[in-house]
């Protein structure tokens, strides 16, 4: 089959896809599960629909060659940020509930995960934006290549990162091989796969047109990742199971870690304090304990003294 | 076994990934562009280029 002809078909099968899987997770009520994924597969679905309209249907629907072509330049660079910045939100929503029942770790893994995304986007732009900026030739159309690019594969291996984690860690999270954010994170997983492969062959092969078979590859990747959350929302999902760890788990060891390291830290006066400083409530519960104590001591001696007083006049 | 086929799954995903991040690293230093794609066709050409990218 001609390669245009099985990009349309896998194109159309690909919005099939997804208005059955967003269709599936609302009769599932599985939107505030996950409600960023349900945006990304929305404008997913919205960019394919834009895509075969213009790519195959243009002559049908009479729009203009030029016209058609600046439509579609716009409408999917705009989805393309959109959709970059929803995976990566994507990302941090599995990796949130699938570290739920590990809060120390959660929360220490939050404050990697945002230094690792603001450092990936700078250096991104660094490079896109570095010396040859300036250049004679280097269009911003060039610009926008080199960020998205590179963003595109830092998300990429980001991605397949948390799938060896989630896919490695399923005991001490308590979850299985069945569990929707498995589920998730494989889909998330074939996306990233597809494109940085992808994004290889594409750099070893010269002059793209908009019907090459390396967009074939991609879609049909997509349309996998799909058909894969598609499963895993259709079947039901097992309960998480209860984490039972060994004391000496290194989940365990370093969960309890970082439960102290967030805790707000105490203050302590090591020098230059005087009792003036104090405030006159203060003092006064300050000295409360040691004039409790002293008169208890003066009860305690006056209490001796009237016992030894009476053993005495008794023997005489 | 189960568990097995997935985890080997999850591995060729990871190793083809992390392969071709390679190789784009080592053809991206030479092309003039880095490799951008996604799920649907890129309109890589600018508006103003007369063979919008090969669209009919």
């Amino acid at each position: 089959m001609h390669t245009e002809l099985m990009l349309k078909y896998s194109e159309m099968a690909f919005i099939a896809l997804c208005l059955g899987t967003l269709i599936l997770m609302g009769r599932k009520r599985l939107f505030p599960e996950f409600p960023l994924l349900t945006c990304l597969l929305s404008i997913q679905a919205i960019d394919a629909v834009i895509s075969v309209a213009i790519l195959f249907f243009r002559k049908d629907l009479g729009i203009e060659i030029h016209r058609a072509y600046k439509i579609y330049f716009y409408s999917h660079w705009v989805a393309v940020a959109s959709e970059e910045i929803l995976q990566v939100l994507v990302i941090y929503s599995v990796f949130s509930l699938a570290m739920k029942p590990l809060q120390g770790l959660h929360q220490i893994g939050k404050i990697i995960f945002r230094w690792v995304a603001a450092v990936s986007v700078m250096i991104s732009i660094a490079i896109a934006v570095g010396p040859h900026f300036a250049a004679p030739g280097y269009e911003t159309t060039v610009a926008i290549f080199r960020v998205t690019g590179q963003i595109q594969q830092g998300i990429g291996v980001l991605t397949l990162c948390l799938l060896l984690f989630v896919c490695f860690s399923t005991k001490p999270l308590g979850l299985t091989y069945r569990s929707r954010i498995f589920g998730v994170t494989l889909g998330l997983g074939v996306v990233a796969t597809t494109t940085l492969v992808e994004a290889a062959w594409a750099s070893i092969s010269a002059g793209r047109s908009l019907y090459s078979p390396i967009y074939l590859f991609g879609v049909l990747g997509m349309v996998a990742a799909v058909s894969v959350w598609t499963t895993y929302f259709a079947l039901p999902e097992p309960e998480r199971k209860m984490i039972l760890l060994p004391t000496t788990s290194p989940f365990f060891f370093w969960n309890s870690i970082s439960e102290a390291l967030g805790d707000s830290p105490g203050h302590v006066a090591i020098a230059g304090f005087r009792p003036d400083m104090l405030a006159p409530a203060e003092m006064q519960m300050l000295s409360a304990p040691s004039t409790l104590r002293i008169e208890a001591a003066t009860d305690f001696d006056m209490s001796a003294i009237s016992a030894s007083t009476l053993h005495a006049a008794a023997s005489h | 076994m189960k568990n097995n086929i997935v985890r080997l799954f999850v591995l060729t995903l990871a190793v083809a990934g992390f392969g071709a991040t390679t190789v784009s690293a080592h053809t991206a230093s030479k092309a003039k562009i880095s490799a951008t794609t996604q799920d649907m066709p890129i309109p890589g050409c600018a508006p103003s280029d007369p063979s919008l990218c090969g669209l009919h």
